[in-house]
């Protein structure tokens, strides 16, 4: 950095120049005393070769004009932005002659940790020590001559607001320009020494802080916090757990119980007073009916798709922010970090797989908790395989209609199942694929509770919601629309386009093709394949279509249903009707994702990744489920 | 690790926050903050900040493949 030639500089030619840097942690006051050094002669530039805006002043000392440059604050020279590069970069550049470090007095240990790295780098020192005021007040005010004497460089108390001290640190500046002076029990040490070995640069630099801070900081009483209570029971191995078994419950229940009334609701609205609304208008227009139907069934049906899981999104990422901004979140990793760490994920993964069992789709915007991508894409290709509540509905009607004295157990077993192929699949991935997931030690430093930020909890909700519905909801509609056009397409009989009978249309005959697939299984019928392919939209639709296709127009007479259902399964499976249905509910488990999850996986992780994941899910479970059946038989 | 660097750390690792760390280690909570922010940019401490959540949009290295920064996972 060079030094701008000014008229001042002219008329007083006896005067030497330096470039003075101001250093300090954020928020130590350190601007204020550069405007109070600088006044009005101060102007901004950027930092070479960057975008960063720095403050260069001339401070008027008895023996120098000082271009004083006020460094971006920072904790330490390790950077984490831009911003603090330019602070690790201009502490290292030999072309400024001294450092004002800022010591702040109420949060001394921090500063002298980033004044030992300035020393580390050679610079000579002189320290403004701030905030004294307030650690007076907290009785935690260091000696300003012990802490001279403990750093060996000049100690200047330092006040911008009332300029207390300003004439001293001027006078110990100009004498540190003439005489540098460098801080003493700090050995200097060039950057690339610093980069080979940093862990013992900085075990090196604390046991120095530490040293100096007994010198100079009185010693105060310690005494337990909230934080420190909670954490008591929370991070407790026995109640730890159950603490966040509830917690999850209730994050279960939230995304169920409560969202599942918006939801209606506004599928509701839009299939009917706004669907109503526009029949009206394509009928005043004179539309055609099939042009209604499209309108309607396919495009109309899936915005409503889309809108309907907003309620559901919204709750989801409301109570994940909130879990998190609490601090809660930090402590369920620390939980549950030993059981993950088997699939290579560490315990945040914990959280995005239990919510998959309420619905996978915001289960998988929850693997945004995870902090590298290989975990979120791990995670995020286990959801599919927790089992989501719409699959509940399924398992419900085969148990009750095949297993009616044990149904309870056959549905826990289900769930049983799911967590087995979680972690079986979990391994798989991680020796396959994905072998470059290490599980690394998660050290956390956990941050005292606190009450969310509501206006950051409804900016973060409002832009995940946004972004779920622009990019996900558009693959929905597009995938509804798709199937709306199979079912409105007549290949068999004399049926005009949009008024088909399953049975007769392509959606159908797709059905029939596929159908014999299922023969390993017990399970050769169009109907039960039909409705595995209208599965895939939403696992929702899988009893309905059954319905549908077994003619039924109250779906809500599951017993009768359960009855055409058996009927057909006790054909298909040879006399072996309840190996079939298991192997039905082991197929509905796992064998394809539905839409909108597809489509978050997608936004999420790519067409690749969602593609291959899906289709080595849809073998196992093809698999899975001819094993069931053809065991189940024999048994 | 030793010294106080290896002290606070092995506090962390055991689930304590600096706070508690502190008071168990009978230190500053500035100096066990300071162990904490210096370890997590080593890359040897998480800092729940800078998970998740809260990088709207895209204010940490943490947020690199983030899906809400529009970035896809490698």
């Amino acid at each position: 950095m060079t030094t701008p030639s000014t008229p001042r500089a002219a008329v007083a030619p006896a005067k030497r120049t330096a470039s003075v840097l101001l250093v300090g942690n954020p928020n130590v006051g350190k601007s204020t005393l550069f405007n109070a050094l600088t006044k009005a002669r101060q102007h901004v530039v950027n930092a070479p070769g960057t975008t960063v805006a720095l403050a260069e002043g001339t401070w008027c000392t008895d023996c120098a004009d000082v271009t004083l440059v006020d460094l971006p604050g920072t904790y330490s020279l390790i950077a984490r932005s831009p911003d603090e590069q330019v602070a690790a970069d201009a502490v290292s550049d030999p072309a400024h002659a001294l450092a004002v470090v800022v010591l702040d007095a109420t949060a001394l240990s921090r500063s002298l940790y980033l004044l030992g790295q300035v020393a580390r780098a050679g610079r000579p020192v002189v320290a403004a020590l701030t905030m004294i005021d307030l650690a007076e007040a907290r009785g935690i005010a260091p000696d300003a001559t012990a802490l001279s004497d403990a750093l060996g460089i000049p100690v200047i108390e330092a006040n911008g607001r009332n300029g207390r001290g300003l004439a001293t640190l001027a006078e110990a500046v100009s004498t540190a320009l003439v005489s540098p002076s460098f801080v003493a029990g700090v050995t200097r040490r060039d950057h690339e020494e610093i980069l080979r070995d940093r862990l013992t640069d900085a075990q090196e630099l604390f046991d120095w802080v530490e040293s100096v801070g007994d010198a100079a900081v009185p010693a105060s009483a310690p005494h337990s916090t909230v934080t420190d209570k909670l954490d008591r029971v929370l991070l407790n191995p026995w109640v730890g757990p159950a603490a966040f078994l509830a917690v999850v419950w209730g994050v279960f229940q939230l995304t169920t119980v409560v969202a599942a009334p918006l939801m209606d609701g506004v599928a509701r609205a839009v299939s009917g007073p706004v669907a109503d609304a526009l029949s009206a208008t394509l009928s005043v227009l004179r539309a055609p009916d099939w042009l209604d139907s499209f309108a309607v069934s396919g495009l109309l049906a899936g915005v409503g798709t889309v809108l309907s899981f907003v309620p559901l999104m919204a709750i989801m990422f409301a109570a994940v922010s909130a879990l998190e901004s609490t601090g809660y979140l930090a402590r369920v990793a620390v939980v549950a970090d030993r059981a993950m760490r088997t699939l290579g994920l560490d315990g945040r993964a914990m959280l995005p797989l239990i919510v998959g069992f309420g619905c996978n789709v915001p289960a998988l915007s929850a693997t945004a908790v995870l902090p590298h991508a290989r975990q979120r894409l791990l995670t995020g290709l286990l959801v599919p395989l927790t089992s989501c509540t719409a699959r509940l509905a399924v398992y419900l009607l085969l148990a009750h209609t095949f297993f009616p004295g044990s149904a309870g157990t056959v549905v826990f077993g289900m769930y049983v199942a799911s967590v087995v192929l979680v972690i079986g699949w979990g391994l798989i991935a991680r020796h396959t694929v994905l072998r470059d997931i290490r599980p690394e030690p998660l050290i956390i430093a956990l941050p005292d509770y606190q009450w969310p930020h509501l206006r950051t909890l409804g900016v973060s909700v409002w832009t995940r919601v946004m972004s779920f519905t622009r990019k996900a909801g558009s693959v929905i509609v597009v995938a509804v629309m798709v199937l709306w056009v199979l079912q409105a397409i007549p290949v068999r009989g004399d049926h005009p386009i949009a008024d088909v009978p399953v049975a007769d249309s392509a959606y159908g005959a797709i059905a029939q093709g596929a159908a014999p697939a299922l023969a390993p299984m017990g399970l050769n019928d169009w109907r039960i394949a039909a409705s595995l392919v209208a599965g895939i939209a939403a696992k929702e639709v899988v009893i309905g279509a059954l319905a549908q296709s077994y003619a039924i127009d109250d779906t809500n007479d599951q017993s009768t249903l359960g009855e055409q259902v058996r009927a057909t399964v006790e054909r298909t499976s040879d006399g072996a009707p309840a190996a079939a249905a298991l192997a039905l509910m082991v197929f509905v488990l796992s064998y394809l994702p539905c839409l909108a999850t597809l489509a978050e996986q997608r936004r999420l992780f790519g067409w690749r990744w969602t593609a291959a994941a899906a289709g080595a899910q849809f073998a196992g479970a093809y698999g899975l489920a001819i094993l069931v059946f053809q065991v189940g038989r024999l048994l | 690790m030793s010294g106080v660097f290896g002290a606070v750390m092995e506090q962390l690792a055991n689930g304590a926050s600096p706070r508690s760390a502190a008071r168990t280690l009978g230190i500053s909570l500035d100096l066990a903050a300071a162990v904490a922010d210096q370890a997590s940019r080593m890359g040897l401490v998480i800092t729940a900040g800078s998970a998740c959540g809260t990088c709207i949009p895209s204010s940490s290295p943490a947020c690199a493949g983030c899906p809400f920064t529009g970035a896809k996972a490698s």
